[in-house]
């Protein structure tokens, strides 16, 4: 008899993390990692930070690949995921974490800074899951993609009416490629963090002015850490998973709608 | 393989309501081969009964107890002895829930109070009491309570109301608890699944018109088993979901984000 696989195990999986060089990417790569994923390490800036994370996941006994590419670039997302797709093995699973994100008020904000930020956060998630998808689909294989949100999906801040809409967008998004893709083997949710704990929120956590008053919205009155988001992640990639699609839930501590 | 132990239980009290129907019985076996005492409850002392002995001979601890989910007086009763029992409570899984169908302009007081008592205050008064003990500890829970893609969605031409109205009211329960209780650490969260192959649903399955109609709607083009529900409750009582309070979690092969 086969030994039975362990719950929510990973093993044998090729997972790509797009902007995984730090943050809540790094944590995915991480947890992935421990429970059993091969990785490659998207980026785009950071290659000394891409290569630190690929050789952590190394040192979990896992295989790692750091790749750059710009999300938002056709070509470059398509050498990288024939890259890693020869390189690593037949891609299981993409999480398209990568993102951008400036706070600008909305009567001070250019075509170019809409157009840049929107072109990262959502039509770069649409562009990697197709290219995902149809390699794929054309290999005759099945796959995972979750696609990464933001509190902001269901939350104004200021500042936020170019990344907002791409946040809740990729709702939309999700829903609709669950809807095409699930009958073709491919599920699609959607994880949406809240505060979490990265050199992207720094600038937050040292602000003594602003983090009591964030932190005071947020039932569980703490900010989340990136593996808190990256085990949420695996869950949704996993087996186990496996009637989940065309969801989005929020992993913020207890913060939007209330 | 989670070789950080991120999905065991090793050492915590779980109490699964309604834990001998098709969804319970599944929660009650991945709870206990995580490594959590398992407390099986429900009306049926006989079931209750039989499903912790079965747990019991695969080498778990378990404990069963009935209760009547219409009187609080007993519910409070109900968990207060598996806290005893066991010495803590640390989970609780309310899978009670009922349906009653009638037509809209033809429900009864009866029996809209029927489906109103099983699905929604029996739920405020299970999770109160678990809430109780998990308070008095100081060390946190996790509470899943099981909702249906009614939650969210009606359903036409069906006598639905009563149940959509208790199952629409379960999610803003669990958001309104989970953020009265988050500074006590316990987590309270509703999964929400379409049909599962149970023996509840059995007859409705067993029409060929009704399954093809119903699996030509959900694009993963079949009905939940029921350990993909137990499965997404261990995520949701695992340290896996730390972070998440308040939620509402579809599993239903992608059909509410279709309709």
């Amino acid at each position: 008899m086969a030994h039975a696989r362990d719950l929510f195990d990973l093993s044998g999986r090729h997972a790509l993390v797009t902007g995984a060089s730090r943050g809540i990417g790094r944590g995915i790569a991480e947890v992935f990692a421990e429970e059993g994923a091969d990785v490659a390490v998207n980026y785009v800036a950071c290659a000394d930070k891409a290569e630190d994370v690929a050789a952590w996941v190394r040192g979990k006994g896992r295989r790692a690949i750091t790749v750059k590419a710009d999300v938002a670039n056709r070509g470059e997302v398509e050498a990288m995921t024939d890259r890693v797709w020869n390189e690593l093995g037949p891609i299981d699973i993409l999480v398209n974490n990568a993102g951008i994100e400036t706070i600008v008020p909305f009567l001070e904000l250019t075509d170019d800074q809409w157009t840049r930020l929107t072109d990262v956060n959502l039509r770069g998630e649409w562009l990697c899951s197709q290219v995902f998808c149809k390699r794929v689909v054309g290999a005759g294989r099945k796959g995972s993609i979750v696609n990464i949100g933001s509190v902001q999906a269901g939350k104004v801040l200021p500042g936020r009416t170019h990344y907002a809409p791409t946040k809740l967008g990729l709702e939309a998004l999700t829903r609709n490629m669950s809807a095409e893709m699930t009958p073709l083997g491919i599920r699609v949710n959607c994880v949406h963090p809240g505060l979490i704990d990265t050199d992207m929120t720094a600038w937050v956590m040292k602000r003594p002015d602003l983090l009591p008053g964030i932190l005071a919205q947020i039932s569980l009155g703490r900010p989340g850490e990136s593996r808190e988001i990256g085990t949420v992640v695996a869950f949704f990639a996993s087996e186990e998973a496996s009637y989940l699609t065309g969801q989005s839930i929020h992993v913020d501590g207890g913060w939007v709608g209330k | 393989m989670a070789p950080e132990g991120l999905f065991r239980l090793d050492g915590k009290a779980a109490l699964v309501t309604g834990g001998y129907g098709g969804i319970g019985e599944s929660v009650c076996r991945t709870l206990a081969a995580m490594g959590a005492r398992v407390a099986v409850t429900g009306h049926n002392a006989d079931k209750a009964t039989a499903c912790a002995e079965a747990l019991r001979g695969k080498g778990h601890e378990a404990y069963a107890t009935p209760f009547d989910a219409l009187s609080v007086a007993d519910t409070r009763r109900m968990v207060d002895e598996v806290a005893g029992h066991f010495g803590r409570l640390d989970i609780l899984v309310n899978c009670v829930g009922l349906q009653r169908e009638e037509k809209a302009e033809e429900v009864t007081e009866e029996r809209f109070d029927l489906v109103f008592d099983v699905n929604l205050k029996s739920a405020m008064f299970q999770a109160q009491a678990a809430a109780r003990h998990m308070i008095r500890q100081g060390e946190g829970g996790k509470q899943v309570h099981i909702g249906s893609v009614r939650t969210l969605l009606a359903l036409r031409g069906r006598g639905y109301a009563a149940y959509c109205a208790t199952k629409g009211g379960l999610a803003i329960l669990c958001k309104q608890l989970a953020a009265e209780w988050a500074p006590h650490k316990i987590n309270v969260n509703v999964l929400a699944p379409t049909f599962v192959r149970t023996q509840q649903v059995a007859n409705y399955l067993s029409d060929p018109n009704f399954y093809n109609s119903l699996v030509s709607r959900i694009p993963l083009g079949r009905i939940a088993e029921p350990d993909e529900v137990s499965h997404a409750v261990l995520f949701f009582v695992s340290r896996a979901s730390d972070f998440i309070t308040g939620q509402t979690l579809y599993l239903d092969g992608g059909i509410t984000a279709t309709q």
